[in-house]
């Protein structure tokens, strides 16, 4: 274990309470690692602003809430006292905007990459959450990873599960994704997800696709979590993977048990990285 | 009868038509040759003055067609700027006669589709549509499969129209000097490069633009002889010209050539009319009131006053419609119509004006 482990803090809505259930429930080892989660359920998250390389509540109250459940009791969040921040959730869903991107592609050729480029870029940037994110990484001092709010399961109708998105193959949702992934590379910052994933794996299953709900939501946290913290955690240790789970991950599921390859990253550029790989996870699960 | 004047009516004589009358109270400019109702599927084209027809039908329940809506969950700024819903194709403004009798032929199978592009670092750039994918294209693939879609709601909208309103606004323009195909804009402006061996500045005269314009007519009659054309002339001035003339004098001869071809295209053409919006908005007799302070940009009160004289005039010509509510779903009994959106005009000519001299 390094002298000085890698210090990294898991930001936000309930989500983040996955990668609490994976570690409390033994599904990764976060020793090597100075761990901290600082989050609150959702309408907390109307309460913070970015200022001054921070995310910081507006009132007290609120404070007093993220502070609660933080091991240090922190009142704000500042990127400068960290390696890494994990925007895990936070509200920043793209469920519509994936299910939009694979619509454009799919009966409208017409539509050029320019504007899906552009239909990414106005969905992030309205999402407060994400402006939390541009600012910390504008600091230069923590690496800034995002993972978005894992997509719905169940009870998905219009306007997610169109007919041209049930239909939509892995190279369709690859290409949705491409989209996503250039907000990060045009500020420099590219996270190369995995062909794997991107093609089997993300925005694949659930009513997304239109087969029936394969499964409910109840344990997909925890496996968001398993993911997700493994990955910003292997991202953080430098230019090669080292998970702080095992090299294979049984997924907890009642009907069905399911070895996850563990997922390999190649060196990470620092500042914001849109992790698919919640996302990925919940459309791999079944 | 002792001459011919003695029965003509009030509005034929400019002390009882004109002098005696307050400006805003002058009425029966027009005397439309067919009526446009509610129902009528309306489609424009041309010049940056032509949008405020479209947003004008489009807020009095007028069926405009839009046939290039784009995804309907497009935000407005995005349709704005994509050049969603401006016209009833996404052509991107259409200056001259020419310009138009290019895309109706290439829409119509007339002529073969250009294949030059534009590249500007490493994007692509529709030399006829320039300002329609801000950025530009990721590919010329991508860009003639773009055009593609165009050329098919020219199609779609000549066919199935029964107003084509065109709008002209220019008699400049550049072209290529080999192929003769006429650009949007001039290269190097708001996209490409420009070659002086390889581009060519036309200023066409009235017997260009009276060929070009009856050439138009003539495509569109073959596929739909049913539909109405109504020409208007943008009042708008040039934004600079190439002529080597000062741009007041290059504007007032090219709007004077323009408003000439469009008087001639209607003789003897019951399903062409001439709409006098320039007239309305540029003639001494207003005052310039309806110029904003750069003596250009028509004010919304003017474009407010030509589309009630439209509407007034229709209904002098041919009775009042009852009239639908404001707030009425555009088209609402068409899917194809499109959502009106409280955007600003877009004008390509006017990046000129970001090359003028400071």
């Amino acid at each position: 274990m390094s002298a000085n482990p890698p210090k990294i803090v898991i930001f936000g809505d309930s989500h983040y309470a996955c990668i609490r259930m994976a570690q409390t429930g033994g599904l990764f080892d976060p020793s090597g690692l100075d761990l901290e989660y600082w989050g609150h359920v959702g309408r907390r998250f109307n309460f913070l602003e970015y200022r001054d390389g921070a995310i910081v509540p507006k009132d007290e109250f609120t404070a007093d809430r993220f502070a609660k459940f933080n091991e240090r009791n922190r009142r704000f969040l500042p990127a400068a006292d960290f390696d890494m921040v994990v925007f895990m959730g936070a509200r920043i869903d793209v469920t519509l905007l994936m299910a939009q991107l694979l619509m454009a592609g799919h009966h409208l050729p017409s539509v050029s990459r320019g504007l899906r480029h552009r239909m990414a870029r106005d969905r992030l940037h309205a999402l407060p959450a994400y402006g939390f994110a541009r600012g910390l990484a504008a600091t230069k001092t923590a690496r800034i990873v995002v993972a978005p709010v894992s997509f719905p399961t169940e009870g998905l109708g219009r306007p997610y599960a169109t007919p041209s998105v049930q239909a939509s193959s892995g190279d369709d949702r690859a290409v949705a994704w491409e989209f996503l992934a250039a907000r990060r590379g045009r500020r420099g910052h590219v996270h190369s997800a995995g062909r794997r994933h991107r093609d089997r794996r993300a925005f694949h299953r659930g009513a997304l696709c239109g087969g029936p709900a394969p499964r409910d939501q109840r344990l997909l946290p925890q496996e968001c979590g398993l993911w997700c913290g493994r990955d910003a955690a292997g991202s953080q240790a430098g230019a090669r993977v080292r998970s702080l789970a095992v090299g294979r991950a049984r997924l907890q599921d009642d009907r069905r048990k399911e070895d996850v390859m563990l997922h390999l990253t190649q060196s990470l550029p620092p500042q914001i990285l849109l992790g698919s790989d919640a996302v990925a996870l919940a459309a791999a699960r079944g | 009868m002792t001459n011919p004047y003695d029965d003509l009516p009030q509005d034929r004589f400019w002390r009882t038509a004109v002098a005696d009358v307050p400006p805003l109270q002058i009425s029966g400019l027009w005397q439309p040759k067919f009526r446009v109702k509610r129902r009528t599927r309306i489609v424009t084209a041309g010049s940056c003055f032509a949008q405020h027809f479209s947003k004008a039908l489009v807020a009095r329940g007028y069926r405009w067609m839009d046939h290039e809506p784009g995804p309907d969950w497009l935000s407005p700024e995005q349709r704005r700027d994509y050049h969603y819903g401006t016209f009833s194709f996404r052509t991107g403004n259409i200056y001259t006669p020419r310009m138009l009798r290019q895309w109706l032929s290439w829409a119509l199978g007339a002529e073969t589709t250009p294949v030059e592009v534009w590249e500007t670092g490493g994007r692509f750039y529709d030399p006829f549509r320039p300002a329609v994918e801000p950025g530009g294209f990721h590919s010329p693939e991508e860009l003639h499969a773009s055009r593609g879609a165009t050329l098919e709601a020219i199609r779609e909208a000549v066919t199935t129209a029964q107003v084509f309103v065109f709008t002209m606004g220019l008699t400049e323009a550049w072209k290529n000097r080999a192929t003769g195909v006429e650009y949007a804009i001039c290269p190097g402006t708001a996209a490409g490069a420009f070659d002086p061996a390889a581009h060519v500045f036309v200023n066409h005269g009235y017997r260009d633009l009276m060929a070009d314009l009856t050439a138009c007519l003539q495509l569109m009659a073959r596929v739909n002889r049913r539909l109405n054309v109504l020409l208007t002339v943008s009042p708008v001035p040039l934004t600079a010209t190439a002529s080597g003339q000062h741009v007041l004098t290059a504007t007032s001869q090219s709007k004077a050539v323009l408003r000439a071809v469009a008087g001639a295209a209607c003789q003897g053409r019951p399903r062409v009319d001439y709409f006098p919006s320039y007239e309305i908005i540029t003639h001494p007799v207003f005052g310039g009131r309806f110029f904003a302070p750069n003596q250009r940009s028509v004010t919304a009160e003017g474009v407010d006053h030509v589309m009630t004289s439209f509407f007034q005039d229709q209904a002098a010509r041919f009775g009042s419609e009852a009239r639908a509510r404001m707030n009425d779903t555009p088209g609402a009994d068409d899917e194809d119509a499109g959502d009106e959106t409280d955007e600003d005009l877009r004008c390509e000519e006017e990046i000129l004006a970001a090359f003028a001299p400071g």
